[in-house]
């Protein structure tokens, strides 16, 4: 089965988004889904702002989407991101999860159970406790977990909260997330 | 049990089709990550222990039926969502039919809480045009519509819709449309003489007196399958007058290798569509 990228971040987590999607290998042979927590009423200018240094494209799915290799899917402003399988997006309007929506947990969560032990989870600098019940169930499921080293961060109770649930594969800087994913065929 | 825990797979397809034997409902023709989480919450709502119970109260009790199925159905989270689809239809589309036609059909095929139906009644109380209004307003069960029937609505719907209300024209303050008694909060305008409620859990499934002008349908098709979706449209489709205009959710898409013959883009931005 084909593996798969999923990235959430909060809070001080941009420039590092934007550094990883700059440095990844073209052609990219995986999906890179985006779970970044955002303002919901500014549709636009996000996905063009992740776009000027990024290798691949990046682009706001529509409901139903099929997932192709090589594009970076960012879930849209006031939407939940969920994968149905490992070959459609799917989007909600369920409400926030802890606050959020999009939901990092839910996004990990649904994709943790379409690629299993094929997908990377990275879990970067943010101010809440989204993602961390998501990464434990990458963990649980065989995937492979990053999780910024909260020294390394802005805001570190994202990585915290997340430290707390489980032990990770790698905690590391964003440096070294940088280069593990620029690595990635 | 996590908030994000959900049923078993065996437990889902056991429901899936339980419920179609029951009560000939094909919850198959839902997309599934969604619909299964929301069989987890039913489960989790009424404090069935196992997903058996759930079933075993559909089988016994026929009114829970209709709790379950309003259980199923996502609600919509604030007033006035995605601000710009509502000045589009205040500034241009329901001026356009008004001064066509003199007068306006309007339908609301899934009202699950009655907060699209409300925003609209306040959009059309603010143009002034209520009297030559009439929205037909189906919704999913008897629950739904009883609920909507109270007025009641929640705090947090209303204050994350304030600033959508604003950036879609809004005259005054969405507030001024609240009231508050205790710890509830109910909506003032009134929905007498001008709205005529049905119950019908899947939209297509009522054939419908007259045609509409205008047909919203907004983020519910997010949660069907895609053979359900173009079902759903062609059925639309059927029920619109021509050049009626139908408004989809921001996310969703009608499938125009499918539809060109039937269906126009007028806002791409906003989905919204008009019948050839």
């Amino acid at each position: 089965m084909d593996k798969a990228l999923i990235i959430g971040g909060s809070a001080g987590s941009f420039r590092t988004v934007v550094n990883i999607l700059h440095a990844l290998r073209t052609p990219l042979p995986f999906p890179v889904f985006l779970c970044l927590h955002r303002l919901k009423n500014v549709r636009s200018g996000f996905v063009e702002a992740l776009s000027i240094q990024s290798s691949i494209p990046v682009k706001e799915p529509f409901d139903k989407e099929t997932i192709l290799p090589g594009i970076a899917y960012l879930a849209p402003a006031n939407y939940h991101l969920l994968i149905e399988n490992y070959q459609t997006i799917a989007l909600s309007t369920e409400p926030p999860v802890n606050h959020a929506r999009p939901s990092i947990d839910l996004a990990f969560l649904t994709a943790a159970r379409a690629y299993r032990n094929h997908l990377i989870g990275v879990l970067l600098s943010g101010a809440n406790q989204d993602g961390a019940y998501g990464m434990s169930k990458i963990k649980e499921l065989g995937g492979i977990c990053i999780i910024q080293d909260p020294a390394s961060c802005e805001v570190k109770t994202m990585p915290e909260a997340a430290l707390k649930l489980l032990n990770p594969d790698f905690v590391l800087s964003p440096e070294q997330i940088v280069n593990f994913l620029t690595n990635l065929t | 049990m996590n908030i994000l825990d959900e049923i078993s797979l065996v437990d889902y397809q056991n429901i899936v089709r339980q419920v179609r034997e029951l009560t000939g409902v094909d919850l198959a023709e839902f997309a599934s990550a969604s619909l299964r989480r929301r069989l987890t919450r039913c489960i989790q709502l009424h404090n069935f222990r196992f997903a058996d119970r759930l079933m075993a109260r559909i089988r016994e009790d026929p009114l829970f039926a209709d709790t379950f199925f309003s259980d199923l159905m996502v609600e919509s989270t604030e007033f006035f969502r995605d601000p710009g689809m509502w000045l589009f239809l205040k500034e241009n589309i329901i001026p356009e039919i008004l001064s066509q036609k003199g007068k306006i059909k309007i339908w609301l095929p899934s009202c699950v809480s009655g907060d699209e139906l409300y925003s609209l009644i306040i959009l059309l109380h603010e143009m002034e045009v209520l009297a030559d209004v009439r929205i037909q307003a189906t919704c999913p069960s008897k629950k739904n519509l009883e609920h909507i029937l109270t007025g009641i609505t929640r705090r947090d719907k209303i204050l994350s819709g304030t600033e959508n209300y604003l950036l879609a024209g809004g005259k005054n303050q969405l507030t001024d449309y609240f009231t508050s008694k205790g710890i509830l909060y109910y909506k003032t305008l009134s929905m007498d003489g001008f709205i005529e409620f049905d119950v019908s859990f899947l939209p297509a499934e009522k054939k419908h007196s007259t045609s509409f002008d205008l047909i919203l349908f907004r983020n519910q098709m997010l949660y069907y399958g895609k053979h359900l979706q173009n079902q759903t449209l062609s059925f639309f489709h059927q029920n619109l007058h021509q050049a009626g205009i139908l408004v989809i959710g921001n996310k969703e898409q009608i499938d125009l290798s499918y539809f060109s013959d039937r269906f126009l883009i007028v806002n791409a931005e906003e989905k919204i569509y008009r019948k050839k």
